[in-house]
């Protein structure tokens, strides 16, 4: 993260560098009029891979840019955007940052084919993987749960060590299991009756006490899951309706519960997006309850890494904007807050 | 399976007759256990629409909603609908919890059922 915000700076600003060979991983224009609406506020920079010497080209219209636009943070967000208009104070780019991160090309701006004649030849559009970003979000996602200093976390983390007890449990009986199995027919084999009827007694005992070890396995993994996910859904509603409150009467107030109605999707922040699928992922996957092996971490470890490199190009999103004379570009506004993100209008561009 | 069955057959009649009351006891045995999911499911996908109706109608109303200074009761109200797909799928659990203990015997059984059969008579 602290690579992209360094990159995404106003020191860099000025860097306008034409190196065409240089690799680079940036959002196309078709992605940001799929993901984001493109106005002439619009932020226009593209994105530089930390730690890789890659640069992001940043045309000379951006050194007259605002640089404070808003990020989706609550806090900060709403102020910012009024407040900077010359893009030169270096702690507006502090909080801007995310914004950098993936944003795509003006739309009909010449000037920008020129800065970067690769442009359009880069990776195709969701496929902007910042590993930086995903797991600062995953963390995000992740840790609350457990760090809280709740009675549910501490629930949790017993559950946790259960778990992973039973897991260990599970392990050690498939081995035994697997002994057992050779001894017994061996004894078939050398037809030797003492043994077998011993080893079959050994069998059924072993079963015995073996079963319960799988079956709570699955058990208290399933209800950590379910704690883990309704903790999450109920703090993601809160902090929304918190949110809700925080805006004055007389404002729209800011939409960051975006609902896919078909899975049920719910999101408050957009740090948080992804762990609305975290949660909500499962939470209306009909395979949840038909299919056992398809356990929380692989959900958890899909969700956080797939689904988000897909979504990434939301932050060009600017559910933050107070209304503005001279935007002309806000009349999509009330487009967005009838029918939400995921309808576009292709013919008005975002 | 009815090919395998006459290779068997040929092979070890006994076998042939334990296999196949295996199979339709552990098909009887575990949809009679196996029948409060059902239920169970489709109350859950109920819950969980109610809650996501919820969630979609907080959505809409969202400026009404601040404007009354409703958020409190709304998110009571959410709460409330979380709480009982949650609840419902706590009973899930468990209900599949009892039908599991049941068929992981069942299939660990038969790891050594073929063997026994096998082995009774001759032993």
């Amino acid at each position: 993260m602290a690579g992209v915000m360094a990159l995404a700076g106003p020191g860099r600003v000025g860097a306008r560098v034409t190196t065409a060979s240089v690799p680079r991983i940036q959002a196309t224009s078709r992605d940001a009029k799929r993901f984001g609406r493109v106005s002439r506020h619009h932020r226009v920079a593209s994105l530089g891979v930390p730690g890789t010497g890659v640069t992001p080209i940043v045309s000379h219209r951006e050194r007259h840019r605002e640089h404070g636009r808003s990020s989706f943070g609550v806090a900060t967000g709403t102020k910012k955007q009024h407040v900077c208009a010359a893009g030169t104070d270096p702690k507006d780019t502090e909080e801007g940052t995310d914004d950098a991160i993936a944003s795509g090309e003006g739309d009909g701006d010449p000037q920008m084919s020129d800065a970067s004649p690769t442009k359009s030849t880069s990776l195709p559009g969701g496929a902007e993987v910042d590993l930086d970003l995903l797991f600062g979000r995953f963390k995000q996602v992740a840790l609350p749960f457990w760090t809280e200093n709740s009675d549910s976390s501490k629930d949790a983390k017993w559950l946790l060590a259960g778990v992973v007890a039973l897991t260990l449990g599970t392990t050690g009986a498939s081995v035994v299991f697997n002994f057992l199995g050779r001894d017994f027919y061996n004894a078939i084999a050398e037809k030797q009756p003492e043994e077998f009827d011993r080893l079959l007694k050994t069998y059924i005992a072993v079963i015995a006490a073996a079963i319960p070890v799988f079956v709570m396995r699955d058990y208290y993994q399933s209800v950590l899951t379910l704690k883990w996910r309704a903790w999450m859904t109920q703090s993601f509603v809160t902090n929304y309706l918190d949110k809700v409150r925080a805006f004055p009467n007389h404002h729209v107030p800011p939409l960051r519960l975006r609902i896919l109605v078909p899975e049920g999707t719910i999101t408050t922040r957009r740090n948080y997006s992804l762990s609305y699928y975290g949660v909500h992922y499962t939470l209306s996957n009909p395979s949840y309850h038909t299919n056992p092996s398809y356990t929380w971490p692989t959900r958890l470890t899909l969700s956080a890494l797939i689904v988000p490199a897909k979504l990434l190009p939301h932050p060009n999103r600017q559910y933050n904007r107070q209304p503005r004379s001279e935007d002309s570009g806000r009349r999509g506004e009330l487009h967005h807050h009838v029918f939400g993100p995921w309808f576009h209008d292709s013919k008005r561009g975002y | 399976m009815i090919s395998f069955s006459g290779i068997l057959l040929g092979i070890y009649k006994p076998l042939v007759l334990v296999l196949f009351v295996y199979s339709i006891g552990g098909t009887v045995i575990s949809a009679k256990l196996g029948q409060p999911l059902v239920g169970l499911n489709f109350k859950q996908e109920a819950r969980e629409a109610d809650f996501r109706y919820g969630l979609v109608r907080v959505r809409e109303n969202a400026e009404s909603v601040a404007f009354y200074q409703g958020e409190a009761a709304e998110n009571a109200g959410l709460k409330q609908r979380l709480g009982k797909a949650v609840d419902n799928l706590g009973n899930l659990l468990i209900a599949t919890r009892n039908v599991d203990f049941f068929t992981s015997f069942y299939r660990y059984m038969v790891t050594f059922l073929p063997g026994t059969c096998w082995g009774f008579p001759k032993s």
